[in-house]
């Protein structure tokens, strides 16, 4: 792929400036292009300050545009790792609000009576499909007013679901939408219509009321096989499938951030390191064109810092401007892909910065163009007007 | 005296590439007159410009600028003294090519804080009709018009010429001496014009020749020659010191 672009590059760039004729080579013309034309538009009566800044922006367009689009593909890269980040941390913090309950344990023999203080309900395991991938599907029978999920309100019909929020995501579906599960033990389809989707993120799960569930599927009054409790139940081992604790659960979610932050912190710091170097390549790539501009200025007493704000911050405008369109603009794009990254996720995905992180984006893209307009202000600082004195018969 | 050159050396390069470009020259330059430095190729004209300007370091000897020493600056203060004092005009113009006729005046005029009336100037030196085309859009003698519109506007009290008419044709040659010659007699500014051009010599308050980074000669003109015919105008009427065709001070 490298050998291919690079012969790309050649064959386009390159041989159109060989393709000059011996004579024009020779007298160094400027042909009347477009980005000359630019440079030169009337710009009213603005001073002479921002006059100059504007006509410097203007003659270096494509190295501005450059830069921009530089900065916008590292917020690219520091989204993904920064929407890494926020996924396992709102991962962890749903999970942790989410789960009302103390203990739910899963029974392999339920028992007639259910256990005292523990709340009833019904679990069955179904599969859709995913951007490719099967994911397990928890639908819930569960008693109006059941303690654990207080906003779960389900009909008493059968053909009819209130959803999680995370289903919802994942699928596409929403109210009165109809959502196609698959039984893969007995293969057999189910289709629900959507009633209502709660805020539940954590995990993926339908609910319905228990006694509708246990007619579709076939079980008798009362049937049960998960309990819920906010202590713990003296219930035989020897009867469980799985006992499960709200303490389990922060420790589980919580790994996901451990495992998931040194590649967060890399990769942020790698979408650093490349804005750093595309920056100070383009501007100094700007500054180097400029250099026989810049050597007359100091040969007429222009100070170092005269210069820096003739040439540099007009850079800082763009940067400061381009920021403020590339980060909204990169975080959308980055929404859009990110599910499909972890589309084998049976979890929702909730990946909303707070406002204080764009904040944060925002002053790194300024501090890095001030470390490199410090850099820069070295280079200028080394210019001297021998240049101009060379220009001479 | 407004310009002092005593006793000023400098070399470049060291063994077998050491060159020595000025020996021991001393100068002396009145205020408000018009100098020329002739000299074949390498006799070391650019050189002592270029020292006189502070835009290059001396081995020995001492420039004395309106009473100021200027071997010994640093760069900081080099670079205030060019701020202050001095105009520069260059051969092939050296024109920004982005800005304007004006814009690239108000290059200089941003450095000082009482620069000189920008339209005033424009009128005087005929570019008001061309102040918002850009270099490529001028001809030669225009451009070096602008040139030298954006060395007066700090009205400095010394102008450098470095081959100021070397690019131009005769006609336009002519033009531009005959700009710089009304210049000095407005404004007052003391000239130090490097040129190959022997007929300048004539029009000139005082003539310094070089050979091989000496003084050859160092003379006064008790009488110059005007650099064309010029037809005075109403501007000219009041405090003018030149006439048509002949000058005597």
């Amino acid at each position: 792929m490298p050998p291919v672009i690079a012969a790309a590059v050649n064959c386009i760039v390159i041989r159109k400036s060989l393709s000059r004729t011996a004579l024009s080579l020779l007298r160094s013309e400027q042909k009347a292009s477009h980005a000359s034309r630019i440079s030169r538009i009337d710009l009213g009566h603005l001073s002479f300050l921002p006059r100059f800044q504007l006509r410097q922006l203007l003659r270096e367009l494509r190295s501005a545009f450059a830069v921009l689009g530089g900065m916008f593909i590292c917020l690219l890269v520091l989204m993904i790792a920064l929407d890494c980040y926020v996924y396992c941390d709102n991962f962890n913090r749903r999970s942790i609000l989410e789960t009302t309950y103390e203990y739910c344990y899963t029974y392999k023999y339920p028992t007639e009576e259910v256990p005292e203080g523990g709340t009833p309900a019904y679990a069955e395991t179904l599969r859709q499909t995913s951007y490719g991938y099967d994911l397990d599907v928890t639908m819930l029978g569960i008693d109006p007013g059941c303690p654990y999920f207080p906003e779960v309100a389900p009909t008493a019909k059968k053909s009819e679901v209130v959803i999680a929020s995370s289903v919802a995501q994942k699928f596409g579906v929403g109210k009165g939408d109809v959502l196609v599960l698959r039984d893969e033990v007995n293969d057999v389809n189910y289709a629900f219509t959507v009633t209502d989707v709660v805020h539940y993120a954590s995990e993926l799960y339908i609910f319905m009321d228990r006694d509708a569930m246990q007619e579709l599927f076939g079980r008798s009054d009362d049937y049960y096989n998960t309990v819920f409790s906010d202590h713990a139940l003296d219930i035989d081992t020897g009867l469980l499938y799985a006992t499960v604790s709200r303490q389990n659960i922060e420790q589980a979610s919580a790994v996901f951030t451990d495992l998931m932050m040194p590649m967060v912190i890399l990769v942020s710091v790698l979408s650093v390191v490349i804005f750093l170097v595309v920056l100070y390549l383009m501007i100094k790539v700007m500054i180097d064109r400029a250099s026989y501009s810049i050597s007359l200025l100091k040969v007429f007493g222009y100070c170092t810092g005269e210069v820096r704000r003739l040439y540099l911050d007009g850079n800082f405008v763009v940067v400061a401007l381009g920021a403020l369109v590339c980060i909204p603009a990169a975080k959308g794009l980055m929404d859009i892909i990110y599910p499909y990254f972890v589309s084998n996720v049976a979890a929702g995905l909730e990946l909303s910065f707070p406002p204080q992180l764009y904040a944060v984006i925002y002053a790194g893209v300024l501090a890095c163009y001030l470390l490199i307009d410090l850099v820069l202000v070295r280079r200028l600082d080394r210019m001297t007007p021998a240049e101009v004195l060379k220009n001479r018969e | 005296m407004y310009l002092e050159v005593n006793d000023l050396c400098k070399s470049y390069g060291e063994g077998g590439s050491y060159t020595q470009v000025l020996k021991n020259v001393s100068l002396e330059v009145h205020q408000g007159d018009m100098c020329v430095i002739q000299g074949t190729s390498g006799s070391g004209k650019s050189t002592l410009l270029n020292c006189i300007g502070g835009l290059d370091t001396v081995d020995s000897g001492s420039i004395v600028v309106d009473g100021k020493e200027i071997v010994g600056l640093n760069a900081k203060q080099l670079s205030d003294y060019r701020r202050e004092e001095l105009g520069f005009v260059f051969q092939f113009y050296d024109l920004v090519p982005d800005l304007t006729v004006q814009e690239n005046i108000q290059v200089c005029q941003y450095l000082t804080r009482s620069p000189l009336d920008l339209g005033e100037l424009l009128q005087v030196l005929g570019l008001t009709e061309h102040k918002n085309k850009f270099p490529a859009q001028l001809s030669g003698g225009q451009q070096q018009r602008c040139a030298i519109a954006r060395a007066l506007i700090k009205n400095p009290r010394l102008l450098l010429c470095d081959e100021p008419t070397g690019a131009l044709d005769s006609k336009t040659s002519r033009e531009i001496l005959t700009l710089l010659e009304r210049v000095n007699a407005q404004y007052g500014t003391t000239m130090l014009i490097v040129t190959h051009n022997n007929a300048i010599k004539n029009m000139v308050h005082q003539v310094v020749l070089l050979k091989d980074g000496q003084i050859h000669k160092n003379y006064r003109n008790e009488v110059r020659t005007p650099a064309a015919c010029i037809t005075p105008c109403r501007s000219w009427a009041s405090g003018c010191r030149a006439c048509c065709w002949c000058m005597h001070w």
